[in-house]
């Protein structure tokens, strides 16, 4: 069975059959999986503006991102399992779907991005001269982070109108 | 240092004020607002083109964000047309008291279904009203219309 | 002259007709209505922890305060532009939505205590207040902005 397939079999399921017919199961899932944003990226969005030196630049930046970061934990469960349970539902057609796959490809990339950052500035952080700010390195991760995270938003929204 | 506060805060009030008054006059109007919808355009459908074609319920796909049914309809040389037309969510049948079930009882029998007909002039639609087998007219006017 | 006809004189503008008819201008200003309500809840939300006592207690709330009113602002602006866009280019479609209804009139009663009562309470860094006072202000708070973004998602689903 090729993935394809797979992906179509998926959607054809009782459970995800279930959501997507359902009057207030999916709406439910689908409004948390963008309500959930402010507490997900919405956080990660404050670290990248203080790494930039856009905001909160009077505490260490060491200090704010174990805050914010402390919270976006709670956010991005729910968006993962509002994510995968969203998908389920629509799995066939978002399969072609080029928005969808620029989506996933940035979630990717995000997710090495943070490694990046977690082995090479991470440790250091402390270390930061908070008149200087970040180094250029941990700044390029931090507007990296913003633009990809811009595109998740986007082609988020802009795969329903693909379909 | 206090006299130097008093005359801000009283600013703060007044530009307060105007923002409440301006607030609830938006409330207001909203509340009170009796209008009717009218067409509007969208980038997939007209809603200046409306088909009405009656024909066979052959499929009903009821899920979120959109419902779909097909109706195969006998055009005039005696050939059948396939004719897809897309519904609003199925929440919003719900509170029109109208389910799948509804719609599944027509499977296999006749309907009628007035849409908003798709911008490239194919058989596909955005449903202003059904009519149900039974004669039961479902309509999803002023959302779609 | 009902107030829809008054708008809908309105929406022959050209940036309203380009939303309306093009086949990416709808979602675009959605992604920027997306984008905006993710940093202003999200201001809100570390304010009204730190209010609560829940979160953020690392940091002075009057601080924490005016740090993010900026980014409120501007996120504000985001998010009151690109609605009032979409709205202005298909009034008819919202004026009879219930959940739309519901979302401005929450929007009116979000913004009242923000900058009402809100601010007033984010002014000080330890109030002499008992800390229900100041958990049944933040939570009052989050139920106003985040009913604005559940009645806004159910303009879909609900007529």
């Amino acid at each position: 069975m090729s993935l394809f397939e797979w992906c179509q079999w998926l959607q054809h399921t009782r459970f995800a059959t279930a959501i997507s017919e359902s009057d207030w199961l999916f709406p439910l899932i689908e409004g948390s999986h963008i309500l959930a944003l402010p507490l997900s990226v919405g956080m990660i969005v404050m670290v990248d503006l203080r790494l930039l030196g856009l905001a909160f630049c009077s505490e260490p930046a060491g200090k704010i991102v174990h805050s914010f970061l402390r919270w976006s934990k709670i956010g991005f469960p729910i968006m993962f399992l509002t994510g995968v349970l969203l998908l389920i539902t629509q799995a066939g057609k978002a399969y072609g779907n080029t928005f969808f796959r620029v989506k996933l490809i940035s979630l990717l990339l995000l997710g090495i991005n943070a490694v990046v950052y977690q082995k090479l500035f991470f440790p250091r952080m402390a270390q930061w001269d908070s008149a200087s700010g970040a180094p250029a390195g941990a700044k390029f991760c931090a507007g990296f982070s913003l633009l990809l995270w811009i595109g998740v938003i986007v082609c988020g929204r802009t795969m329903a109108y693909q379909f | 240092m206090l006299p130097a506060r008093a005359p801000l805060r009283r600013n703060l009030v007044t530009s307060r004020t105007r923002l409440l008054g301006f607030l609830l006059l938006v409330f207001a109007t909203l509340l009170v607002s009796q209008a009717k919808a009218h067409h509007n355009m969208t980038a997939v459908f007209d809603f200046n083109d409306r088909v009405t074609f009656t024909g066979t319920l052959t499929a009903v796909d009821w899920r979120n964000p959109h419902t779909y049914f097909t109706v195969e309809v006998k055009a005039a040389g005696g050939a059948v047309e396939s004719w897809q037309s897309e519904g609003p969510a199925p929440s919003f049948f719900r509170i029109r008291d109208v389910g799948k079930a509804d719609f599944e009882a027509s499977v296999g029998k006749t309907v009628t279904v007035e849409v908003s007909r798709a911008r490239d002039k194919s058989r596909f639609g955005l449903i202003r009203t059904f009519t149900l087998a039974d004669g039961k007219i479902v309509s999803a006017c002023p959302q779609n219309c | 002259m009902s107030l829809l006809s008054i708008l809908q004189s309105w929406s022959g503008w050209a940036p309203f007709v380009f939303v309306r008819d093009s086949k990416y201008g709808m979602p675009a200003v959605q992604s920027f209505h997306l984008m905006g309500l993710t940093v202003l809840l999200a201001t809100v939300l570390v304010q009204d922890l730190r209010l609560a006592g829940l979160g953020m207690k690392e940091y002075g709330l009057s601080w924490l305060a005016r740090q993010v009113k900026p980014w409120t602002l501007g996120a504000f602006a985001v998010v009151i532009s690109s609605g009032l866009l979409m709205f202005l280019a298909t009034p008819g479609k919202y004026i009879d939505s219930h959940p739309f209804r519901l979302k401005i009139a929450l929007l009116c009663l979000a913004l009242l205590f923000h900058f009402g009562v809100l601010r007033r309470f984010t002014s000080v860094d330890s109030p002499a207040r008992p800390r229900a006072v100041n958990v049944i202000v933040a939570c009052l708070s989050l139920t106003l902005w985040f009913g604005v973004g559940w009645a806004g998602r159910a303009i879909a689903f609900i007529p």
